[in-house]
């Protein structure tokens, strides 16, 4: 299963706000490193980058490094962006949707009730923490 | 080719981080978690248009 986890999971998965789903998804992503594949934009690493502290950037990049590379944004075809812009999706977040269809994503795992509510439709499934986990474990 | 020893590390890595994020100043202390989700996508689309803007 191909996952693209957005930043506000593992912002919550190492405990800024505590949302238990959350950590427990991204230890269940390291413990079945052979089934579930990860992968992560250049985007996702720069917002997580500006909620720590240089030292544990440090820290989240080494972990990132045993799981996945990094895709930069620039790859991602810029009318697939448009295609969700259309949609009613912000900038950002059409990018974010036009990743996850770019790498072929199974799903997109995200608290982000923006991308929830826009869910009919999409190529890949939006998934909250708890329900990805259901799914994984 | 990701292994055990991998997995072990990466875990590893995880729980240091979650330490150590606990012991620092929190960007998002007292907010309830739609309210982070709000400030989070608020930095998104802060980052999202200086990128845009760097790109003209």
């Amino acid at each position: 299963m191909l996952l693209v986890v957005d930043s506000n999971v593992y912002i919550f998965g190492f405990g800024l706000v505590k949302v238990p789903a959350c950590k427990a998804l991204i230890y269940e992503v390291i413990a079945k490193q052979q089934s579930v594949t990860l992968r992560i934009p250049r985007t996702i690493v720069e917002e997580v980058r500006l909620h720590l502290a240089p030292e544990d950037f440090s820290t989240f990049i080494r972990v990132i490094g045993t799981l996945t590379a990094i895709d930069e944004d620039f790859l991602v075809p810029f009318d697939l962006g448009s295609k969700y812009e259309s949609r009613g999706f912000k900038p950002a977040d059409s990018f974010i949707a036009a990743y996850a269809e770019w790498v072929g994503a199974d799903a997109l795992v995200t608290e982000n009730r923006h991308f929830l509510s826009k869910n009919p439709g999409l190529p890949f499934k939006v998934l909250t923490a708890d329900k990805c986990l259901k799914l994984i474990s | 080719m990701k292994t055990k020893k991998d997995a072990i590390q990466a875990k590893k890595l995880w729980d240091k981080l979650c330490d150590s994020v606990a012991t620092k100043r929190n960007p998002l202390e007292g907010m309830t978690k739609e309210e982070a989700i709000e400030e989070i996508r608020k930095v998104r689309e802060k980052l999202w248009e200086e990128k845009f803007a760097a790109r003209r």
